[in-house]
């Protein structure tokens, strides 16, 4: 048998893709002006901070110095705000996962996950540009005004990082500005009274109404009398006037600006017996609430809070209850979307077949929409988001799919047997259009996205100085023809064969997601297979699993152990927001992931399970003194 | 000079509610251009998705003669004002997507490594030179970080064609009356008026707003309280604007600033009346939003609100660009997707090159701030690059294209010049030393030659 054994990897040596990288670049310094010749011509970027297909990192992996050897980013001084590798790669699997050919395992012969009880650091996040959007409708309607006050970087694919979202620059500019136009809103819509309960007396007690009121929606826990006694001081603060109702709009300024508004806190007091940290219960509420609906917590949850009532059976009573609401399928949708990198799909060029309209794309996407939330909803496995044998479908889509009975343009559930389609995600025009050329498939694009965000591999950058012009398709030849130097010239076999067997598993699909027999007059050869990686390199010696197609494929992940801790890795990242070594290193973040691995296996790795396996994890309650 | 324009405001219900509190600050005590402290010179950072140098290069040129390669051939209409160079190595620096080295020089992250925009703003607030904001970061793909490297991390520039309008523009208001002299405080002559209390506000609401974030500060660890930091630094940098303004409003001449100990006291530089962008439609296509922001980025300029700009055209991973003639993803499509002739990248590299053709009309329309001609006199405008040749991803073959006049700095255009290997560093250090910098021993980051940061000896005048 063979494992993956992914012990965690020590914190020095923060990219596990640089063994690969420096041999990479060797051969490529000796062969100078090599071409690799239509090889690396697609990435898939979006989703990757320092894990592109091209190459070195975005912000955090390795670049090369002066002498062009690899310099690591965590080399930092210590009075820098060392961000540390961002990734989302490693794996724990305390044993073996596939057998001597490659064959994934069945759950019952997988060793339990060795478990240990350090949960996560404290932590402050910015709220994303969405969720403070959202906060202030849950406070002000949805009249209030909107501006791009806030930013959301992409880190490995997500724009949800807890490092990376910071209020820094012009952003205090932005945010007095905006304030002002939000205390504009409540004056001239009636707001202010709201919240000082009809009260505009310009004393304490109105004003402490109007403040508690306020503040509590704002910040989502009640203010300490010290915050009240600040905000108070405000009615009276220069410049700000003399009536209730400029106090009002200045106490209003100042809350759209705080850092309790723009600011979720991951603190909790201190259990001197554990010395851990546990998240107060409003800190709780607003995790659960801003997690599953990008929202503040409503009224229910905040009363749960308040009544000290979300301890284990109260967090599963409130998920239960958001995950039904549309904002959770929001919310789902976002993150299968950017875990697929499929919203890429929207903007993408694409030439060659006019009924690729923007309503057809968009339904492409709505289709990974209805897929997850329903195997979310239903019970369904992660392993069943690979082999569904069932998708959902509108009209456009169907016509586009050459798939007969749907009709209107409300999606419906559509069997998928005796169709062309192959089951789960892999099947989606959304994956084989956005990862594909314009006018072509890409069997690079495909498999970099299997390798990188199902099997959480890394693979290694580009190397430098290698010419990766994509030669033109010969007229008469195939796709794969096309890409068959890759295994012709190094260094782009060293690569490409990680990808590209993987890859043309897929070529019965054309840039555009459709179903071919044949192209180019011949017939299309789809066999393949995933060589068998652990974490960045090859297992020695090598071992291939042989696919026929990608159907064979999508069985084959959907079996996979490290695909479902893949996609645990990815939903855990888009809950706590830390893919930071710096701030949790592996050997400390291994205790979460194997926590919510094996519960969520215990629990027959339902989706759902996986879900309340990241809610029910030490760390969403409770954290450890940051360093 | 057009002074700013009331009714241009109300085009934009949002701007209206945005700016009409300080419209009575834009109109009066509107100053002439007039010998403007700190000799007033200004940076424009173009940046740009690399290229393919062996179809960009202009073959056969030499110092003094261009022949221009098809995707520079727009640039020739502006020969006489522009400079080509290439062949300056980034030494590993900026050799892939994604790299920092473009702008900073080094490979190194660290918080000492700053893009060549924040260098420059941070050298020129160590010579006593204050705009109301140091530098401004527009443009590229919206989300996706940029090339502005400063706090150990790659930026994200701004994106909103309204949001950039509002940060830079927001409350400028014309300069004061001439001032008394020195430092300190001359009490206003009147009352307040309704913008001078409104800027009284918003300081006692920051005060109140700081002293929640040391409330929160309190309790963290470093990582967390280095987050709360740079909010605290976008507040000050806030706050001396407000204080600038507050002089604006009441006459009033301060200096001051958190000035290194012997370094000089800061000059607190009033904005001066000027023409507002135009377009500020959203909508465009992320190249097309760039080329606003370069409006916006010479009108900040006209207004002296700040001295360097940073314009970010598309992304070094990802960027729809939709041209005639170019369909497609910039890197992905037209640096790998088509090979020769590679018609969608000249195509997009002749779009670019208009681009600063373009620029460089307007800037020449513009007239100085501190006097010396127009903007075009003052401006030293560098297109800079994330990686040179784009196809291979590397960095020994930086490209660059360098126009303005930079008070009197740069030589004459009509130029090709090679760098014959030199570190691409001596170019950004040529931009430095315009802009006045003297002291050079930062720039690159730590560890950088003395002699890979010295400036670029051809580019002088």
């Amino acid at each position: 048998m063979i494992g993956f054994s992914s012990t965690p990897r020590a914190s020095s040596s923060p990219r596990t893709g640089v063994g690969v990288t420096l041999s990479l670049l060797g051969i490529a310094a000796v062969l100078g002006g090599t071409a690799c010749e239509s090889a690396l011509t697609d990435g898939n970027p979006s989703m990757m901070n320092g894990i592109d297909p091209f190459g070195s990192p975005n912000s955090n992996g390795t670049v090369l110095g002066p002498n062009g050897m690899p310099i690591s980013p965590t080399g930092t001084p210590a009075d820098g705000r060392d961000r540390g590798d961002a990734k989302l790669s490693n794996i724990d699997n305390s044993g073996p996962t596939v057998d001597a050919n490659g064959a994934p395992l069945p759950a019952e012969m997988l060793a339990d996950l060795k478990q240990c009880d350090t949960p996560g650091p404290r932590q402050i996040r910015r709220l994303t540009s969405k969720q403070y959007r959202n906060t202030l409708v849950a406070v002000f309607g949805d009249q209030v005004p909107d501006a791009p006050v806030l930013s959301d970087p992409n880190t490995l694919g997500y724009g949800v990082d807890a490092d990376d979202s910071l209020v820094q620059g012009l952003d205090a500019d932005a945010l007095m500005g905006f304030s002002e136009t939000v205390a504009t809103f409540a004056k001239d819509n009636g707001k202010i009274g709201q919240f000082s309960n009809g009260c505009n007396d310009n004393n304490q007690n109105c004003q402490d109404t109007f403040i508690k009121n306020l503040g509590e929606k704002m910040s989502r826990e009640p203010l300490t009398q010290e915050r009240v006694d600040a905000y108070r001081k405000l009615f009276t603060a220069d410049g700000v006037g003399n009536t209730f109702e400029e106090g009002a709009q200045a106490v209003i300024q100042a809350m759209v600006q705080s850092p309790y508004m723009l600011y979720r806190r991951e603190l909790g007091p201190l259990n001197r017996t554990s010395q851990t940290y546990q998240l107060t219960q409003y800190e709780v509420a607003s995790q659960l609430s801003y997690f599953l609906t990008n929202a503040p917590p409503d009224q229910a949850l905040m009363e749960a809070a308040k009544n000290n009532q979300l301890n284990e059976a109260g967090i599963d009573a409130q998920a239960a209850r958001l995950i039904a609401t549309d904002a959770a399928k929001n919310v789902f949708g976002t993150f299968v979307r950017a875990w697929t990198d499929v919203d890429r799909l929207l903007p993408k060029a694409k030439s060659g077949n006019d009924n690729l309209t923007m309503d057809v794309r968009n339904a492409m996407l709505e289709e990974t929409n209805r897929l997850f939330a329903d195997v979310m909803e239903n019970g369904g496995t992660i392993g069943d988001l690979f082999s569904a044998d069932y998708t959902y479908l509108n009209k456009p889509l169907a016509d586009f799919y050459g798939i007969p009975g749907p009709t209107g343009n409300d999606f419906q559930e559509v069997a998928l047997t005796g169709t062309n389609r192959v089951p789960g995600l892999l099947g989606q025009g959304s994956y084989l259009t956005a990862h594909a050329l314009a006018d072509n498939s890409s069997p690079v694009q495909r498999a970099f996205v299997v390798r990188e965000r199902f099997l959480c591999n890394d693979l290694p950058p580009v190397p430098t100085n290698l010419d990766t012009n994509l030669k033109p398709q010969i007229s008469g030849n195939t796709s794969r023809e096309r890409y068959a130097a890759h295994d012709q010239n190094e260094p782009c076999h060293s690569c490409h064969k990680l990808m590209d067997p993987v890859g043309f598993t897929f070529e019965h699909y054309d840039g555009f997601g459709l179903y071919r027999e044949t192209e180019a007059g011949k017939p299309v050869d789809s066999s393949g297979g995933v060589p068998l990686m652990d974490g960045s390199q090859l297992v020695v010696p090598e071992v291939t699993f042989p696919l026929a197609d990608s159907a064979g494929l999508a069985d084959y992940l959907s079996k996979l152990e490290n695909v479902r801790a893949c996609m645990i890795n990815n939903l855990e990242y888009y809950s706590y927001g830390i893919a930071n070594e710096a701030k949790w290193p592996s050997e400390v973040k291994v205790c979460t992931d194997n926590f919510v691995r094996q519960e969520a296996r215990d629990n027959g790795n339902t989706l759902q399970s996986a879900l309340m396996a990241v809610l029910h994890a030490p760390t969403f309650t409770t954290r450890v003194l940051d360093n | 000079m057009r002074n700013w324009n009331r009714r241009e405001f109300t085009r934009n219900a949002l701007m209206l509610t945005l700016f009409s509190p300080f419209i009575e600050l834009l109109e009066p005590k509107l100053a002439k251009a007039q010998a403007r402290p700190g000799n007033a010179k200004y940076l424009l950072i173009v940046t740009s998705n690399g290229t393919e140098p062996g179809v960009w290069n202009p073959a056969g040129s030499s110092p003094g003669s261009i022949t221009f390669s098809s995707m520079t051939q727009p640039l020739s209409k502006i020969q006489n004002d522009v400079l080509l160079l290439n062949n300056f190595d980034s030494q590993g620096s900026a050799g892939n997507h994604g790299s920092i080295g473009a702008l900073t020089g080094t490979g190194q992250y660290s918080m000492q490594t700053l893009s060549l925009d924040e260098w420059v703003a941070r050298d020129l607030k160590s010579r006593g030179i204050l705009t109301q904001v140091p530098s401004i970061h527009l443009g590229g793909v919206s989300g996706q970080q940029g090339l502005r490297f400063v706090n150990n991390g790659l930026q994200v520039p701004t994106f909103s064609l309204t949001q950039a309008f509002s940060n830079i523009f927001d409350g400028a208001a014309p300069a004061a009356p001439p001032p008394a002299t020195g430092g300190g405080t001359t009490p206003a002559p009147t009352g307040p008026s309704a913008a001078e209390l409104r800027l009284r506000r918003r300081q006692s609401i920051l005060d109140l707003v700081k002293g929640e974030i040391g409330q929160l500060q309190g309790s963290l660890g470093g990582i967390e309280k280095q987050k709360l930091e740079l909010h605290l630094d976008s507040i000050r940098q806030l706050e001396q604007r407000i204080k600038q303004q507050l002089d604006a409003a009441t006459g009033t001449v301060s200096t001051g600033g958190d000035t290194a100990p012997g370094a000089p006291p800061v000059t607190f530089i009033q904005p001066v009346s000027c023409q507002q962008p135009g377009n500020l439609a959203g909508g465009l296509q992320p190249i097309e939003n760039s080329a606003a922001h370069l409006d916006i980025a010479v009108a900040a300029f006209a207004c002296d609100i700040t001295r360097v700009a940073l314009v970010e055209f598309g992304h070094h991973q990802s960027c729809p660009v939709s041209i005639p003639n170019a369909q497609g993803d910039w890197h992905n499509d037209f640096m790998h997707a088509q090979g020769s002739p590679r018609t969608k990248l000249i195509a997009t590299e002749q779009w670019m090159s208009d681009r600063i053709v373009d620029l460089v009309g307007k800037l020449k329309a513009t007239p100085a701030p501190g006097g010396g001609g127009t903007l075009f006199d003052q401006t030293y405008v560098l297109w800079a690059r994330e990686m040179g040749d784009a196809v291979v991803h590397a960095g020994n073959n930086m490209p660059f294209v360098i126009t303005g006049k930079a008070g009197g700095y740069l030589r004459n255009g009509n130029g090709y010049l090679s760098g014959g290997g030199a570190a691409h560093t001596q170019v950004l250090a040529s931009a430095a030393e315009a802009m006045g910098a003297t002291d050079l021993s930062t720039l690159g980051g730590p560890g950088k030659a003395a002699g890979d940061r010295t400036p670029f000896a051809g580019l002088r005048a």
